[in-house]
């Protein structure tokens, strides 16, 4: 069967939903999206500008390069945002938020401090931070939240996370005739887009994807994997990898994309929020205020790890499990250029897939700046030698 | 050849961890100490060289358990529960100084550590790849200032086997109650895990006495600074960014008040014949606030500074920037401690100390020392640039390596510095 996938068709709403939406910006998937909603606006992941132009005197020459095009995206965006929430991921996006606070003036911009450890002790400061964040989406005007408003964005990001799993299950295990560069596509629409489009749309795209594939999906969530060929099974791991061109080469090379563990994808949507909600506890205790910011509080310290957490050893246990789980030959490594955090992870993650025999190819590259020819040598090389 | 320049090149033939534990023991009694110390310039100079060489002894003498600290870390915690500081971050500058850094560099590279990040870290990271360092029984670092500090260090950790021995203080963003209740709560649990953990004879009997000295060491400290307020020139041996190690790791110990006492007395013995001699003084040195570090290997920087009729009048690095501490909750005072640093949260907490101490000394121009791979510091150039500017205090922002030489132009510094100097003695 020969489907070409289109995402100006598939998901033509979706893509043009943000234009005339209340949009609140964000950058790191430590933001809690379900507050955003339930204050009335629209979250919208900042992915920067495709060229720099005046961000590139802000900032020195060795700086993330995502966090450069995004203060790009953000000198162009005043009309368009209501606000953009920051969170102290790294000492980069420490920077940026400082920058926006001193250089742009008519955004009002807020640093939410995500804890590095994920202890109770943690978790009950994130949730204490959580209010405080609270305290500023009310202080936007034509804001409004409330507990119900609340409980029903999260249980629509539940829905979205619930779709975007279940897709990702089928994608990797073959399930599908998409390309590599398709599927990245849609993870960057899922957090660019107004949610109640994509979530729409989204549910469509996959019914269809079970129509027309050739596996289905059993009741206990496990796919049957009806490929089987000894193209190399490959895991990327990385930061946030938007680079269209990488997808493109990756998509044109003979390699089989089985997991990932990325913060425009994995990293993104696993982990439900557990609200205690009647959809998930079968009773109707009604939530209020503070239990809700606990388990938004409890999801996003307890989702997968970005790199910048604490407990290493448990991060390298998270990708153990899944080259373990995935039957993974292979990795890849990709970093942004100058990302402190994934470049200090490096060489223990190598010891790690040393230790289990598996290869790994380490990238770093530059955001909107791709040298595919180079690259693309240097994959190939790798997968032939897996 | 001097005997500095001997040991030096030893050091460089011979970098091992046993070779340096000797070397230490020998440098480290009494009648080599002593003999040392009679080559100082000053007393405090003296004290400065033997406390640092102490220190590093002790660290690597095994008889005390040691444990690996960042920066800016509160180092009353290490000498509260008794045990020795030792400090990958210093060392690597010392790595520098001793012409180490190239090995240790290059093994960090052949272990896969980027280029492109910050060569403290890196050379550290190298010199423990190389098993240079005394082996840690527990490791503490903190994401203050830095990204790298938290990651680098729990490597260690993992190639010492002791990773479940590493703890990461996790500063938060603001300095307010909940983000002092949250750090408070991290220390005590550290301190007793460490106690519990470690099996050596640390306990918490010695808070009290630590803080005591530790604040001790702040008075004297903020005397010193206080004098420097006022000082034109300095002694051609004094540089204050030598003052790292023991400024933090000697925190708490009465090596610290002794050095900072003797530091003060010259000091202000040195005011006090400058003063006499001011009315017969033609010009005066244009005063220079210097933020960040320096190189620490050989370079003429300051040399071009001095010979330019300018003086470093201020470091950074040497603000006293956090309250006195309360021996009764040594555990919530040294949260606030860490919380009360500028390089804490936002960057206006540095601009606004930034900004007193131009006040403070004086001050008619920066120089922030844009060290290769700082990106919390480096990041928030323009930013500072713009609000000292505004000020009227012109800021040069110098690109090179505290580190690796051949990572830094020496040419195009003296060329910036020379410039940025022309236009400060032309205002």
């Amino acid at each position: 069967m020969d489907r070409i996938f289109n995402l100006d068709e598939q998901f033509r709403l979706s893509l043009n939903s943000t234009k005339d939406a209340k949009n609140i910006g964000w950058l790191c998937t430590y933001t809690p999206e379900e507050m955003i909603i339930a204050s009335g606006f629209n979250p919208i992941r900042i992915l920067g500008s495709k060229r720099l132009n005046k961000a590139e005197s802000y900032f020195p020459i060795n700086f993330c390069p995502y966090l450069k095009s995004s203060w790009e995206a953000l000198l162009n965006a005043e009309d368009t945002l209501s606000a953009v929430i920051f969170t102290n991921s790294c000492d980069g996006m420490r920077r940026l938020y400082d920058t926006a606070t001193h250089y742009l003036k008519d955004i009002p911009v807020y640093m939410l401090d995500v804890p590095r450890n994920t202890d109770t002790r943690a978790k009950n400061f994130f949730t204490s931070n959580l209010k405080n964040l609270k305290v500023f989406l009310e202080s936007l005007p034509g804001s409004e939240t409330d507990t119900d408003k609340l409980i029903h964005a999260i249980e629509l990001m539940n829905r979205k996370r619930v779709l975007l799993t279940h897709f990702s299950r089928l994608f990797f295990n073959g399930n599908t005739d998409l390309k590599i560069s398709d599927y990245y596509k849609i993870m960057e629409l899922s957090t660019s887009s107004q949610i109640n489009y994509f979530v729409s749309e989204f549910e469509k795209f996959i019914d269809s994807l079970n129509q027309n594939g050739n596996a289905k999906i059993s009741s206990s969530g496990k796919t049957t994997i009806l490929k089987n060929d000894n193209t190399p099974k490959v895991m990327i791991i990385g930061n946030l990898i938007t680079e269209d061109k990488l997808w493109d080469m990756l998509s044109s090379i003979d390699l089989r994309l089985v997991s990932d563990d990325l913060c425009i994808s994995s990293r993104y949507y696993t982990r439900l929020v557990d609200n205690g909600s009647p959809d998930q506890t079968g009773d109707n205790t009604r939530q209020d205020i503070d239990s809700l910011l606990s388990a938004l509080s409890e999801r996003y310290l307890s989702k997968p790890h970005c790199m910048r957490v604490a407990d290493m050893g448990a991060k390298i246990a998270e990708i153990d499990k899944k080259v373990k789980d995935d039957n993974v030959q292979g990795v890849i490594f990709i970093s942004l250029k100058f990302c402190d955090t994934m470049l200090y992870s490096f060489p223990l993650i190598r010891q790690t897939l040393s230790k289990l025999k598996i290869p790994v190819l380490y990238l770093e590259i530059e955001y909107n700046n791709f040298s595919a020819g180079q690259i693309k040598t240097r994959t190939q090389a790798f997968l032939e030698m897996l | 050849m001097g005997v500095k320049e001997k040991i030096k090149g030893n050091i460089q033939r011979n970098l091992d961890q046993q070779y340096i534990k000797r070397l230490l023991g020998i440098i480290a009694t009494k009648p080599v100490l002593y003999a040392y110390g009679r080559t100082s310039p000053s007393t405090s100079n003296k004290y400065l060289n033997t406390f640092s060489i102490k220190s590093l002894q002790n660290a690597y003498n095994g008889k005390n358990p040691v444990g690996f600290g960042s920066l800016f870390l509160p180092y009353e915690f290490f000498h509260g529960i008794g045990a020795t500081p030792f400090l990958p971050e210093v060392m690597a500058g010392f790595t520098a100084s001793l012409g180490l850094a190239d090995q240790t560099l290059k093994k960090a590279a052949s272990s896969w550590y980027s280029q492109d990040l910050c060569t403290f870290h890196r050379s550290a990271s190298g010199a423990v790849e190389m098993d240079i360092f005394p082996k840690p029984s527990f490791i503490i670092s903190t994401n203050l200032a830095c990204d790298a500090a938290q990651k680098s260090f729990y490597h260690y950790g993992k190639i010492y086997g002791i990773e479940k021995q590493y703890y990461l203080l996790d500063v938060p963003y603001e300095n307010n109650p909940e983000g002092i209740s949250y750090l408070t709560g991290q220390l005590r649990e550290i301190a007793e895990n460490i106690i519990k953990n470690t099996d050596s004879g640390l306990d918490m009997s010695k808070f009290s006495e630590t803080i005591r000295l530790s604040n001790e060491f702040r008075k004297w400290a903020l005397k010193v600074n206080t004098l420097r307020r006022k000082l034109l020139d300095y002694p051609s041996y004094y540089n204050g960014l030598n003052f790292i190690l023991p400024f933090h790791s000697l925190a708490g110990t009465r090596e610290a008040v002794m050095l900072y006492k003797q530091m003060h007395t010259e000091l202000k013995d040195l005011l006090r014949t400058q003063q006499i001699e001011s009315p017969e003084r033609k010009s005066y040195p244009r005063r220079i606030l210097w933020m960040h570090l320096k190189p620490y290997y050989n370079n003429d920087i300051f040399e071009i500074i001095e010979q330019s009729d300018c003086r470093v009048a201020f470091e950074e690095i040497n603000n006293v920037y956090w309250p006195e501490l309360d021996p009764e909750k040594p555990f919530e005072s040294m949260a606030k401690k860490v919380l009360s640093h500028p390089l804490s949260g936002k960057i206006d907490n540095r601009i606004k100390a930034l900004k007193q101490m131009v006040l403070d000394y004086d001050i008619d121009g920066a120089v922030l020392f844009s060290h290769w791979g700082c990106r919390q510091s480096n990041a928030g150039a323009r930013i500072i640039k713009d609000s000292l500017g505004k000020i009227g205090v012109p800021v040069l922002v110098l690109d090179g390596d505290c580190v690796d030489r051949s990572n830094s132009s020496g040419g195009q510094i003296k060329t910036r510095l020379q410039g940025y100097i022309e236009i400060l003695n032309s205002k």
